[in-house]
């Protein structure tokens, strides 16, 4: 190998390399990317190859590098212009999602003009994202009931004017005439800043209270203390519900960095309200809150700090790859980089895939083994491997064993577990105190303030030992599977709990509960345990997205723990981004100080996310009306519904970014029938590109652009190894028509309605000095072109990108002529950041964003850009938390719970007849609700199906092609009640195929649409016809099992928040 | 040794269009083992080839480009083994040619064989084969004098202007022993019907180095050139380039080194329906052929 590679290094031939390069599965070749590839790009651009009649299309100053948004990936695009016209979208060659390796950074964009990177399909068809005919261009307002589909246009300043003061602002709408809509003007109650600091600290010390005798006094108290600013609050007797500003609330779909703070700054730090909410539970918010729970550190006495993550694999160098409901070549984040490095290493023989899923994924079709395991039986599959690896002792004894930062050093590791650490019989830790091991012990933190530091105590050879879990000096490890009594405390191990969870049925056991069979567990528990660290159990949505989904992925990574895969080459992997907000050293513009009159929201969000109900002032025993949240947020699937029981408190006017609740969320009808209740949404503004399957409910919308159009910062994911931060920004002029705001015209987006209503509120934080002083908050590039400064800058002095060449200054401005002075002034640009940092804004922007070279990712074996710290498979924190509905004590541990309802009554509707399975699952030409809207994908992919299993079909008597209609418990009449007179049947073509678990079927994500352009509307009177096209297959969404208990919402995830996709059962009928 | 594959289905119609009704059926005699492509050993040390096939790809095109255009012949490999299925090459073909409904050169198909839970799946594009000694040419020619030609690098062209019209299309395509390589184009947008036809589909597309708007390509015949206006601008076909499995190669099987002639030489390529004797430069890289499309394909 060694000789090969310095063959190449040297360069001498060229047809050496090739000879070497793996072939038809021949040798694995070791090589230095960056030099080669430096000397193969400029061959390629030397010589007298280009042809006199050079293509438009290969000319730099025709092309501008962004970043995708037709899924959540973010592959970096190159788009290729004619005129001003984006006529063809390519992959970036700069990012690392579109080109393995990627091109090095540094690369001059004369040399990568011509270089494509790959895209998916609907990468490809992005620019009928943009170039939509049903796209609105100016501000809609009702001019009929709430989903009745009839508008009219308005001027921005009208609807900001309407929005802002309120009044009878739909009198001309039948049954409305005398209906007074409160405005926001009434709502930004709390303005003043040292009150509303001071009620946050009231409020927190009403929830420190333990009783309820306690907490009324201490809610007297407070009424006494604030009586002038008591008309601020939503209830003076529950001052935990925060002022009237928190009945505004800002909902989002998919959304990024950038947005995600202009909106943050708007709602939250600016208005004042507490509700800024995601939409994290309905893709996969139970891996996330997994992967907070497990990556939550000891800070200064207190567990505290998780972060919202996951892990994903290292793709291009795993070497046993176990995917569970994890498509990862139809969705998964990208087909791009992950199919590049899959399919490369399958064909050289380096790779083996094994898929668990009941349904045959295009992975599958990649995989050696395919498991058909039963929906929502993850956690018993994990368990039962986990068993197999105890008992047979094949875990990763060292990595397990250490308890702290400095033993996983000595083991070569980076990152540690409490596998090894004591937790008593009540759940919580053993702390050294308490056996007289040590005393506790004053620390200070870096701010001089004082807290008190109890070791945390393992066994070692029957010793115990106290330890501090980031002490970096003193290695301590400890026994692994300990049963056992210490002075009066009976004591186990982090890993005995996990065995014992595990133990409680055998292999055989579990492979029933799952329905497979043992010997296939014990196979790949073999296989996984066979491969050191480059072995990944990856975990997904299939495992996220059911009632018992948070313990699901617990289990999953517990597994993964067993092998201490974390920050290795081809283990478990995170995601790392140049940050935007100028946190880091040597940053020019600290985002942090950029707010002269930061408001801190108070009070509980009406989805009760991050507060414990015992803390509440509205706690009165369990069963609670609706669940908490105290370690989720983001919970889709409760915002809506809990404005229809007014939970904890009623809301007013709710905005909506990119949302399409009703048709992403399963039982999203419920959503309809409460936004068509004027007295629970008494005013809903959404900002949409369409009128959508959600805004299409809305009082007004605002018109925004797409993401050709426009700026986000699309961070990473976490199977990307390197460290990146993909730009998005204009590559078109806007399409949409234009307003003046703060004085300044400016194209109708989602930044100018927050803007305008923003001047209208005179809100602080926006405007003259808005960014500080002279520093005017006036433009949407006023705020992203800072951030790309910061991108620049990097993490610390000296790690800047260079500065942009003459040459590279010009491609820059030419690539941007045709976009208009509302949009691109390079003066203007330049004056934002300043002489000294626009040469490398326009650095990074050429190249669409700021990408790492791969060879820095990682050092040896090892990751750099690693997680390296706690990973907890014991979670002490929720042993000491209850469900508010069933009072019951949370699991702290890896463990299998049948599919239930929020009371854990299981849910069963086999006896009522419903005795079909039903998954949805990701056909890689659609994302969800948003592109039905092209049409090219639609030439591939014209209609979806109902797949099911033949054995099934002949049962059922169901033919190929026959149509049929969904029906379930919570839906009988199996319809979209459209609540505007519409009933939209669930009516779907059966695909009989092999490739499905018998007794489960499977319909595919994207179709079956009743607005987005699918259905006729009426705009000033005239009626705009919908597109057929766009309303083909079936999306049966409203045929999932709302939870009887809640009664409006789906079944969900009580602890990690996910809403259920695939626990429903349903019966198909012939139409 | 090259296997031949006949393209003729016998038993029954076993490929599908990956976005067409059905993707295939299961044949009840047609059992076979879950163990798939896997060969079984691992590379030891397991090293990641950080290779990056494109830059050599458009290294070997830039050089044979400088050659005359009768010096080289473009070749094109497809690895299905590579291939997941995903189509981007198909939209990516009708983004880069501006194609109306109706028409891509090139298409993907899917086929699932065997019976749960032991299945197969596999994806197989396709496109003109450009065939050295192409029956379409002779067979259009005879119709209308001039529509279609061989350029010297291998390219099969068709001359807009000439090749109007259904007669000559559908000689062409019965003369053609490969399925989904010529299109009929019915000169219409993909906006149609809509609130308006929008600004992309008013584009001019850009191919045999000229340019031709929608109108002008009404009624014509169309196929896959090899994306020849890219490569002759040094850069790879819009499918190959796209590749999201990169699956696809390109190249000049004339340069011996090139990565195409290496997969042309190897054992594991092969053509479809060599029996046709038409000389495709479109190969195919499979595992165990027998097992698989041998099964259908006579």
């Amino acid at each position: 190998m060694k000789n090969e590679n310095e063959k190449i290094e040297t360069g001498n031939n060229r047809r050496e390399f090739l000879k070497t390069t793996a072939l038809l599965g021949g040798g694995a070749v070791v090589l230095s990317q960056f030099s080669w590839a430096q000397n193969l790009i400029a061959k390629a651009n030397t010589g007298s190859l280009t042809p006199a009649e050079a293509s438009q299309l290969s000319l730099a100053e025709n092309i501008v590098h962004s970043v995708c948004l037709q899924c959540n990936t973010g592959c970096g695009i190159k788009v290729k212009l004619l005129d001003g016209v984006a006529v063809k979208i390519e992959g970036n060659p700069y990012s690392p999602w579109t080109m393995v390796p990627s091109i090095p950074f540094k690369t001059p964009l004369s040399e990568s003009a011509n270089i494509d990177g790959s895209l998916c399909p609907k990468g490809q068809a992005g620019l009928q994202t943009t170039y939509d005919p049903y796209r609105i261009v100016k501000v809609l307002k009702r001019d009929g009931k709430r989903g009745e589909k009839k508008w009219k246009a308005i001027s921005f300043e009208q609807a900001v004017t309407e929005i802002v003061n309120g009044g009878k602002l739909f009198s001309n709408v039948k049954g409305e005439e005398n209906r007074t809509v409160e405005g926001l003007k009434s709502l930004f109650a709390l303005k003043d800043l040292k009150v509303a600091k001071e009620m946050s600290a009231a409020v927190d010390e009403i929830r420190k209270k333990k009783t309820v005798e306690e907490k009324k006094t201490a809610v007297e108290e407070f009424k006494k203390k604030f009586a002038q600013h008591l008309d601020t609050m939503i209830d003076a007797e529950h001052p935990d519900f925060g002022p009237k500003n928190n009945q505004v609330s800002f909902v989002w779909g998919r959304l990024k960095a950038g947005r995600a703070e202009f909106i943050k700054r708007f709602i939250s730090e600016s208005f004042g309200s507490t509700n800024a909410h995601g939409h994290t539970t309905v893709c996969q918010g139970s891996l996330y809150f997994t992967g907070k729970a497990m990556s939550d550190q000891f800070v200064e006495g207190k567990l505290t700090g998780g972060q919202k993550f996951y892990w994903q694999t290292d793709t291009g160098n795993v070497e046993f790859l176990l995917a569970i409901g994890s498509a990862y070549i139809e969705g998964g984040y990208g087909p791009t980089h992950h199919a590049k490095k899959l399919m490369k290493n399958l064909v050289d023989g380096k790779l083996k895939i094994a898929v668990v899923d009941p349904r045959f994924s295009k992975i599958a079709s990649k995989a050696y083994k395919w498991i058909p395991i039963k929906p929502g039986t993850d956690a018993a599959f994990a368990l039962a491997m986990i068993r197999w690896i105890i008992e047979n002792k094949k875990f990763d004894v060292k990595f397990l064993e250490s308890a702290n930062k400095a033993a996983a050093t000595k083991a070569g590791e980076l990152s540690w577990t409490n596998s090894s650490w004591l937790v008593k019989e009540d759940g919580s830790f053993l702390r050294a105190s308490e056996i007289k091991l040590a005393e506790k012990e004053k620390r200070q933190n870096k701010d001089g303030k004082e807290w008190e530091f109890d070791p945390f105590v393992v066994l070692r050879n029957g010793q115990p030992i106290a330890f501090d879990p980031n002490d970096d000096k003193n290695a301590v490890t400890g026994d692994l599977l300990v049963d056992t009594k210490i002075g009066e405390f009976k004591v186990k191990t982090g890993l005995q709990l996990v065995y014992e969870s595990a133990a409680v049925k055998t292999i055989e056991q579990w492979a029933d509960i799952c329905g497979i069979e043992a010997k296939d567990i014990i196979e790949l528990a073999v296989e996984f345990t066979s491969h050191g660290k480059k072995a990944v159990a990856d975990p997904h949505r299939g495992v996220a997205q059911h009632t018992n989904g948070f313990y699901n992925v617990l289990a999953v990574y517990t597994l993964n723990a067993l092998i201490g895969n974390w920050d290795w080459k081809g283990g478990l992997i995170k995601a790392t981004t140049y940050s935007i907000d100028g946190s880091k050293e040597g940053n020019p513009f600290v985002f942090g100080k950029m707010h002269p009159n930061k408001i801190t929201p108070l009070g509980i969000s009406i989805i009760r996310h991050d507060v414990k109900y015992e803390e509440s002032t509205i706690f009165s025993g369990y069963p609670a009306k609706r669940q908490w949240y105290p370690f989720a947020s983001d919970i889709y699937e409760e915002i809506i519904p809990s404005m229809a029981d007014a939970y904890p408190y009623p809301s007013k006017v709710l905005f909506t970014y990119m949302a399409a609740a009703p048709y992403s969320l399963p039982g999203g009808q419920t959503n309809i029938e409460i936004l068509t209740n004027l007295d629970k949404v008494s005013l809903y503004i959404a900002n949409d590109i369409t009128i959508g399957e959600m805004s299409m409910y809305a009082d007004y919308i605002f018109p925004d652009v797409t993401y050709l159009e426009r700026w986000e910062f699309h961070g990473s994911h976490p199977s990307i190894p390197q460290k990146v931060q993909p730009v998005r920004n204009p590559v078109i002029a806007p399409l949409t028509t234009t307003a003046k705001v703060f004085g300044e015209e400016q194209p109708l987006t989602l930044e100018t309605m927050i803007l305008g209503i923003a001047e209208k509120l005179n809100l602080p934080g926006f405007g003259k000095d808005g960014l500080g002083k002279d520093r005017n908050f006036y433009r949407a590039e006023d705020f992203y072109l800072p951030m790309v400064a910061n991108i620049a800058a990097g993490d610390k002095p000296g790690d800047e990108v260079p500065d942009a060449t003459d040459e590279e200054l010009k491609i820059f401005e030419a690539a941007r002529k045709h976009l208009p002075k509302t949009v691109f002034d390079v003066q203007r640009w330049k004056a934002i950041v300043g002489e000294q940092w626009w040469k490398k804004v326009v650095f990074v922007m050429n190249r669409g964003g700021r990408f790492q070279d791969y060879e820095k990712a990682f050092e040896g074996e090892k990751f750099k850009n690693k997680y390296g710290q706690l990973i907890n498979v014991y979670l002490e924190k929720y042993v000491k938390s209850k469900s508010a509905i069933t009072g019951k004590k949370l699991a702290g541990i890896a463990s299998y719970f049948p599919i239930a309802d929020v009371t854990g009554k299981e849910v069963n509707d086999e006896p009522d007849g419903f005795k079909l399975h039903m998954i949805t699952f990701r056909d890689i030409t659609q994302t969800k609700s948003r592109t039905i809207v092209d049409y090219w994908l639609s030439a591939i992919r014209p209609e979806n199906f109902v797949m099911i299993n033949s054995a099934d079909a002949k049962q059922y008597g169901f033919k190929e092609g026959d149509k049929v209609k969904f029906t379930s418990k919570s839906n009988p009449e199996g319809v979209w009640d459209l609540k505007n007179g519409i009933k939209k049947p669930m009516i779907g073509k059966v695909k009989v195929v092999e490739g499905i678990r018998p007794g489960i079927i499977g319909f595919s994500l994207g179709h079956g649409h009743w607005a987005n352009g699918s259905s006729d509307v009426i705009i000033d009177g005239k009626k705009i016809k919908g597109d057929p096209r766009r309303a083909t297959g079936v999306h049966a969404n409203a045929a999932m099992r709302l939870d009887d208990y809640l009664k409006n919402t789906c079944l969900l995830d009580p602890v990690g928040g996910s809403v259920s996709f695939y626990d429903t059962k349903v019966k198909l009928t012939k139409v | 040794m090259t296997k031949v594959l006949d393209e003729k289905i016998s038993r029954r119609s076993f490929f599908t269009k990956t976005g067409g009704a059905v993707a295939g059926t299961a044949a009840a005699s047609m059992v076979i083992s879950t163990v798939l492509n896997y060969k079984g050993t691992l590379a030891k040390p397991a090293v990641v080839a950080e290779t990056n096939e494109t830059l050599t790809m458009l290294s070997e095109l830039k050089e044979a480009l400088k050659k005359s255009i009768e010096k080289r012949k473009w070749a094109m490999v497809i690895d299905t083994r590579k291939c997941i299925g995903c189509s981007g090459c198909t939209v990516a073909c009708i983004a880069q040619n501006n194609l109306p409904p109706g028409v891509t050169y090139r298409v993907v198909h899917e086929v699932e064989d065997g019976e749960y839970p032991d299945l197969k799946r596999f994806f197989m594009p396709t496109n003109c084969m450009q065939c050295e000694k192409p029956t379409c040419v002779d067979a259009a020619n005879k119709i209308i004098p001039g529509s279609m030609s061989i350029r010297p690098d291998g390219i099969v062209t068709i001359d807009y202007k000439k090749m109007k019209g259904k007669k000559v299309f559908q000689a062409a395509k019965k003369a053609c022993p490969y399925s989904n390589a010529l299109y009929y184009d019915e000169g219409k947008n993909y906006t149609d019907n809509t609130p308006a036809i929008q600004p992309y589909e008013k584009m001019k597309s850009k191919e045999y180095k000229k340019e031709f708007s929608r109108k002008e390509t009404k009624d014509a015949t169309r196929k896959c050139h090899f994306c020849l206006d890219r490569i002759e601008n040094g850069m790879l076909p819009a499918c190959v380039s796209t590749c999201t499995g990169q699956a696809m190669y390109f190249g000049d099987a004339n340069n011996p080194a090139s990565i195409v002639s290496k997969y042309i030489k190897s054992k594991q390529s092969f053509v479809l329906n060599a029996g046709a004797k038409t000389s495709p430069a479109v190969r195919f890289v499979h595992d165990n052929l027998d097992e698989t499309c041998l099964k259908c394909h006579e």
